[in-house]
């Protein structure tokens, strides 16, 4: 995993919890990584599942919706880091069609060395879609909380449903979206 | 926050940036590396690119010229600027049909095609074309074509050389043959001559005899039949002219063996280099051409003494009749109003390490704009059938490449061209002085 998403992750607990909270947390956590984590460095994903796993459990909030929260938090840093990422799309399905076609290509420009997961897609009509998500990391309430970042991001009301997962021992999760309308953002 | 808490974020931060600065350092010595190993590698690509002795063109899929290499501007005369963006038809007119059928998966190898340089010359040349993507992912067809014109010349010299050789086979056999029959021709005119001359004497004595005898000594019927007899046969006319006849036939015999001792050597099949008497050469030449020039020209030799030259003489006398046959074509061309003969001069000579010979024709002289093209195969001004265009090009194959020596001219407008041959003399020759003829 990319040193960007450990420091996010690391953001995300300072910013709803404090610096001291985020410095207990990784006291707690037995890292293989020895150094601080820096955006360029590439991490065994295993450290993030530790810090992930120790902040749910100091903070109290369940795993999960710890996840899906971070996903939310994440996807607009991303964007802020990255524009171009965004640039050309003007709704969610044009986004999120792009993400494995594009965004991940030039995410192995930037970082060669990060590993991506595989999405394919499936179009259901002019306000749908179905995403297939392949990971072995099985991020998939992460994903959630993008996915809500991505309707807010655009302005769209976006409904999706998770028709398979792979915790469940699926081969892959599976999320069928529909999108509302767009709607002007308000500052 | 505790002081501890903040003291151990900063550490994390200073680590963070030492970290970061050292991956800085990392990536931008990868970099230049990178950048190295990309030039070197391009720099490669490129040496290969240049030297590649072959036509090399990258068409996109509609058949337009993507990039060349300096092999395709040497063969077909465009600069790489006039070639990129071209229709493929302009320089390969059947270039099109054969990209859609490589398009289709039949890539094409090694199959003669005919090209269009810029100077609208047909060039004979292999094609071999494959399909690749290239950097934008479209299909693009690669291109690699080689040029046929001098194999296609070394080819049409070896039928060439091949029918010179049958004919010449032909000619040393019809020589052969004709010599014996010409040997006891002459033997036998010899001998009728002498005996001739003996019965001249005889019949002289009895001219003589007959003149003194005296009245009555034969029968008047007898003396009357030797007078008509003597007068029927014309004997006075016979014993003047008689001798005249046999040196006449003699002359002719003469001249018959001659021809066909010139043919013989002219027509001798060379294996490998011998030593050669060039002047002997150029005479033999000028006998077996005669009929070529003696109308219209008067020769004029000039022969030094030369060494025996190394050669295949054989060839060189090929070129030599190439010349000569030329240089009296060159003087017929002229007008001659008054009808007098043009003159062909052959020279020879040493000139430093060479034996030279020049053969100069009193014709028109080589137009400004024909020189540049003499020695091109198939090139000729001359009428058809008179000139298939490939004398001076083999001349000039067979001194150069043959012998390491050139072919060249000179020539002056209304005065007429000179050929010079010129041949390498053999290295720690001791340079046995042939005697120049009288």
């Amino acid at each position: 995993m990319k040193g960007i998403i450990f420091n996010l992750l690391e953001d995300f607990i300072v910013e709803g919890w404090g610096d001291e909270a985020l410095d207990e947390i990784l006291a707690l956590c037995p890292l293989k990584t020895k150094e601080p984590f820096v955006g360029p460095g590439t991490y065994p994903d295993a450290d993030l599942f530790t810090i992930a796993t120790q902040a749910s459990s100091k903070l109290g909030v369940p795993l999960p919706d710890a996840l899906r929260a971070f996903g939310k938090y994440a996807l607009p840093k991303l964007l802020a880091r990255y524009p171009s990422f965004r640039e050309g799309h003007t709704d969610a399905k044009s986004f999120l069609t792009s993400v494995h076609g594009v965004i991940h290509v030039e995410v192995h420009k930037l970082m060669p060395k990060a590993v991506t997961p595989n999405f394919t897609y499936e179009d259901a009509g002019p306000g749908g879609l179905i995403i297939h998500y392949e990971s072995s990391r099985k991020l998939c309430h992460l994903m959630e909380g993008m996915l809500e970042a991505v309707g807010e991001e655009f302005g769209q009301d976006l409904q999706y449903v998770q028709t398979r997962c792979l915790h469940d021992g699926d081969s892959h999760c599976e999320f069928a979206l529909h999108f509302g309308a767009a709607q002007s953002r308000v500052a | 926050m505790s002081e501890a808490a903040l003291a151990r974020k900063l550490s994390r931060t200073e680590a963070k940036v030492a970290i970061l600065e050292q991956m800085i350092e990392d990536k931008t010595r990868a970099l230049f590396m990178s950048n190295e190993r990309l030039a070197s590698s391009l720099d490669y690509q490129r040496q290969i690119y240049r030297i590649l002795p072959e036509a090399l063109l990258i068409l996109t899929l509609d058949g337009a010229v993507k990039e060349v290499n300096a092999s395709t501007s040497t063969l077909l005369g465009y600069t790489r600027e006039e070639c990129i963006g071209m229709p493929v038809e302009r320089l390969w007119p059947t270039g099109a049909e054969v990209l859609q059928s490589v398009a289709t998966g039949v890539a094409l190898s090694g199959q003669e095609h005919s090209w269009i340089a810029s100077n609208q010359v047909g060039i004979p040349v292999l094609v071999s074309v494959s399909a690749l993507v290239g950097r934008d992912s479209r299909l693009e067809f690669l291109c690699l074509a080689s040029d046929l014109r001098e194999r296609k010349q070394r080819e049409t010299e070896t039928r060439h050389a091949q029918k010179l050789q049958s004919v010449g086979q032909l000619a040393a056999g019809v020589a052969h043959e004709i010599n014996t029959p010409m040997q006891f021709i002459g033997d036998n005119v010899h001998f009728l001559r002498e005996s001739f001359s003996g019965l001249l004497e005889v019949i002289g004595a009895l001219d003589e005899a007959f003149d003194t005898l005296p009245q009555g000594a034969i029968a008047e019927s007898q003396a009357t039949r030797i007078r008509d007899l003597w007068e029927d046969a014309d004997v006075d006319y016979v014993r003047e002219r008689g001798p005249q006849a046999f040196s006449r036939a003699l002359d002719g015999v003469a001249r018959v063996s001659k021809i066909v001792a010139a043919m013989k050597s002219f027509s001798h099949p060379g294996g490998s280099k011998a030593p050669a008497d060039l002047n002997h050469a150029i005479e033999t030449t000028l006998t077996v051409a005669a009929n070529e020039y003696k109308y219209v020209a008067d020769v004029e030799l000039q022969l030094g003494e030369l060494p025996s030259v190394l050669c295949h003489c054989g060839d060189i006398n090929q070129v030599l009749l190439n010349l000569i046959v030329n240089a009296a074509h060159a003087i017929d061309d002229k007008p001659r109003p008054d009808g007098e003969k043009g003159k062909i001069t052959v020279r020879s000579s040493v000139e430093g390490d060479v034996a030279q010979i020049a053969v100069s024709d009193s014709g028109s002289g080589i137009p400004t704009d024909v020189q540049p093209r003499i020695f091109e195969p198939f090139f000729t001004t001359k009428e058809v059938g008179r000139g298939t265009g490939q004398g001076l090009a083999l001349s000039r194959s067979i001194i150069a490449d043959k012998h390491g020596g050139s072919l060249t001219f000179e020539t002056e407008p209304e005065r007429g061209t000179t050929f010079f041959i010129r041949l390498p003399l053999s290295p720690g020759s001791d340079r046995p002085r042939l005697g120049a003829q009288p």
